[in-house]
């Protein structure tokens, strides 16, 4: 057991759960408040969806967050709003006088989840208004399925809720006094634990002392091992309050201008995950990325290639963190491409994404790097592919020689995302939108049309 | 239909021309309804339990409060779509802390068919398993994660065969589901007495009306 304590609606709460409990368990189980809807369990649905916020942070507006693979222990100081908090006695919210009016429900159980991603979405307008472009809705509301009214209904919803009388209630602002957390270092080494360490000091130190703890982020690769594999993760190190790791900092770093951004922001936990279908590696990889490794002796910098070593395994020892990572700065003449090949454009996992990192000199191709998802067991440089293209002009002939090269370098496996044919010409035929986009470089060569 | 286009360098001015047909930009759909009187074709009203569902309100199965000793049950579903049970060794799952029962298909003692309209849907798998996530054994548990741990525990053996997944192959193979119904149109040799009695029901002796059918054609020659 480990203490909680935050506001929830505008209340202060102390909340004694393991830690491993997510906020939905919180709320629903602990506290018997069963408006906020459990629909998958796994962060796709949004049925889940609830607001969170920093009240020491005047600036900081309401999130939206997954409560279903939320740890609960990561509520510690802030704010949350629930369905339960949005209504002043019979008067709704305008997100639930829209939802009502637009006709925005049918079975309801996903309205709970949409009315909260709209409470954030009101919340930020009132803070900043900006216009609700149809992408901006989409980004607001791309996490929350419902299966039975359409989207339509809830779309107006979000767009008329602005012009309904608001005023915010009293607690909206609340702030909460210092909550004094337990020295990690004099809980027993067996005992449960969360621990939040502020700097990084603290949580190299922690991290040696508990070597069968479990880091955590933003929790959306790891607590799935808990809802969907029910595993129990009995001490976690939660690293997303340590200060050094939310810094960005300009730096030149073996020869080159770039960033250090640091580890507390979730794309550290799709690196570390080293899920061959993860997002940002190959994109990182196409750059050149360098990760630092530190523990409480010191930091390590190793080139983003040498970390992947196999399937889910790093070269991350147990004693250490992921501090920062190094993203150098594109060049003026280099471009990179992106392509994530999915099922849906929304919320869902690619079976095959090609980064593609290259310059064009006189129309022949230079500094060449390529990496793929989807094709290895992790995420991997198309080393074969890059050297058939490096100093070659831009023509038929050499980019049949560089697909040719990638089949003989990859053997993806097959899978629910894609079979192995499937991927391998899926990969060839990156590798032709490359060489179609370079012809002619006017154009955008894009699928547009959905599959029905 | 997927179609590769090429479209112009531009792709926010490409964006916008698709906008309309990619973003149902129309009128708001509540304002396609119009109408002034109430409670009539054409007028909308609010869903009755609207109010519910956006407060939160609205109490589904899942939110109904369970008494303190309420035992949980987690299923134990099979992992593949076709093929034989041949071993189901539940004595570990027996043994899981919190676990109160385990039952199996020998275990009913009623009815194991429960298909509401025709026959063929076991409650529980016996031996033969025909989808994906079939049910072979329920446990009860004083807690869920214990009991859907307990089901992590058993110890399945199935002879898997191939799923059938190409709904040609399996007309080719009839695999069919039900005995295949005919529907055919001609001549039907009692049409005549068909329609003559329809012709004689008086229509004040029916509740709703009759759709009497057409004269009956004029047979082959
Ligand atoms: C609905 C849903 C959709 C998703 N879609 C995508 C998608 O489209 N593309 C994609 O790439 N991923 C996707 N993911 C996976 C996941 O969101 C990403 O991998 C995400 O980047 C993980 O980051 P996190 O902060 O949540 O990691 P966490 O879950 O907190 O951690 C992941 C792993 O990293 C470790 N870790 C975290 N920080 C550090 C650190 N500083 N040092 C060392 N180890 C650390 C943790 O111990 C854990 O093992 C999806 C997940 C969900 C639930
Ligand atoms: S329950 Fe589906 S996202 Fe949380
Ligand atoms: S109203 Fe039923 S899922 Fe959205």
């Amino acid at each position: 057991m480990a203490t909680i304590e935050f506001l929830l609606n505008g209340t202060p709460k102390q909340c004694d759960v393991p830690p491993d409990t997510s906020i939905l368990t919180l709320l629903r189980d602990h506290l018997g408040m069963t408006g906020t809807k459990e629909g998958c369990a796994s962060g796709d649905c949004g049925a889940c969806t609830v607001a969170i916020r920093n009240p020491s942070d005047v600036e900081a507006c309401f999130q939206s967050i997954n409560a279903c693979i939320t740890p609960a222990h990561q509520l510690n100081c802030r704010h949350l709003v629930t369905i339960e908090g949005l209504a002043q006695g019979n008067q709704l919210h305008p997100a639930q006088q829209a939802m009502v009016e637009c006709h925005g429900s049918q079975c309801g159980f996903c309205t709970p989840g949409i009315v909260m991603s709209l409470f954030t979405l009101h919340t930020t307008q009132q803070r900043c208004p900006t216009p609700l472009t149809p992408e901006r809705l989409e980004a607001v509301l791309g996490g929350n399925l419902c299966r039975c009214t359409g989207y339509r209904p809830i779309r107006d919803a979000a767009l008329s809720m602005q012009s309904l009388p608001w005023q915010a209630p009293q607690w909206f602002d609340a702030s909460l006094p210092a909550v004094s957390a337990p020295d990690p270092e004099r809980v027993e080494e067996n005992a449960s634990l969360f621990a939040q360490p502020t700097t990084q000091d603290e949580l190299t130190r922690v991290r040696r002392r508990y070597p069968n703890a479990r880091l955590v982020a933003g929790a959306t690769d790891l607590w799935l091992e808990n809802t969907q594999r029910l595993v129990e993760l009995d001490q976690l190190i939660d690293v997303s309050r340590v200060n050094e790791l939310r810094q960005i900092e300009e730096a030149t770093f073996q020869e080159q201008s770039g960033w250090w951004i640091g580890a507390g922001v979730t794309y550290t936990g799709n690196i570390v995950n080293a899920s061959p279908i993860g997002d940002t590696p190959p994109v990182l990889l196409a750059l050149d990325a360098w990760v630092e490794l530190a523990n409480a002796d010191g930091s390590r910098q190793i080139p983003l290639s040498t970390f992947f070593i196999d399937y889910k395994k790093t070269a991350l020892a147990a004693d250490e963190v992921i501090s920062r990572v190094f993203v150098p700065k594109l060049t003026d003449t280099a471009t990179l491409r992106v392509w994530k090949l999915s099922k849906r454009r929304e919320d869902d996992i690619s079976a095959v994404l090609g980064a593609f990192c290259y310059h064009l000199e006189a129309g022949v191709m230079r500094d060449v790097r390529i990496a793929f998802g989807g094709m290895a067991a992790t995420p991997k440089r198309a080393l074969a592919t890059e050297k058939a293209l490096e100093g070659q002009p831009l023509s038929k002939t050499s980019f049949q020689a560089a697909q040719q090269a990638l089949d003989d370098e990859f053997t993806p496996m097959s899978d629910v995302r894609g079979s192995q044919l499937y991927r391998q010409q899926a990969a060839r035929n990156l590798l032709e939108r490359l060489y179609l986009t370079l012809c002619a470089p006017n154009q955008e060569v894009m699928l547009h049309a959905y599959a029905h | 239909m997927r179609t590769l286009t090429k479209l112009d360098t531009d792709s926010r001015r490409a964006r916008r021309e698709l906008h309309d047909q990619l973003q149902g930009s129309g009128p708001l759909a509540r304002h396609t309804v119009d109408s002034q009187s109430q409670r009539q074709a054409g007028s909308a009203s609010f869903h009755e339990s609207a109010q519910k569902h956006v407060t939160g309100k609205a109490a589904y199965i899942d939110d109904i409060k369970t008494p303190a000793d309420a035992l949980h049950v987690a299923l134990g579903l099979s992992p593949v779509a076709h093929g034989t049970l041949t071993k189901l060794d539940l004595e570990a799952v027996r043994q899981a802390p919190g676990v109160i029962d385990v039952i199996t298909f020998n275990d009913v003692p009623g009815h194991t068919d429960i298909g509401p309209v025709f026959p063929g849907d076991p409650i529980f798998v016996d031996q033969e398993i025909s989808y994906a996530g079939q049910c072979l054994f329920a446990v009860a548990a004083t807690t869920l994660q214990a009991a859907r741990r307990a089901v992590k525990l058993a110890k399945l053996e199935i002879d898997e065969q191939p799923a059938s997944l190409d709904p040609v192959a399996a007309t080719e193979r009839e695999e069919f589901v039900r005995p295949t119904h005919v529907q055919e149109r001609g001549w039907l040799e009692n049409w005549g007495s068909i329609w003559k009695a329809y012709a004689s029901v008086p229509p004040a002796q029916t509740r709703y009306p009759i759709h009497r059918p057409p004269p009956p054609p004029a047979a082959p020659t």
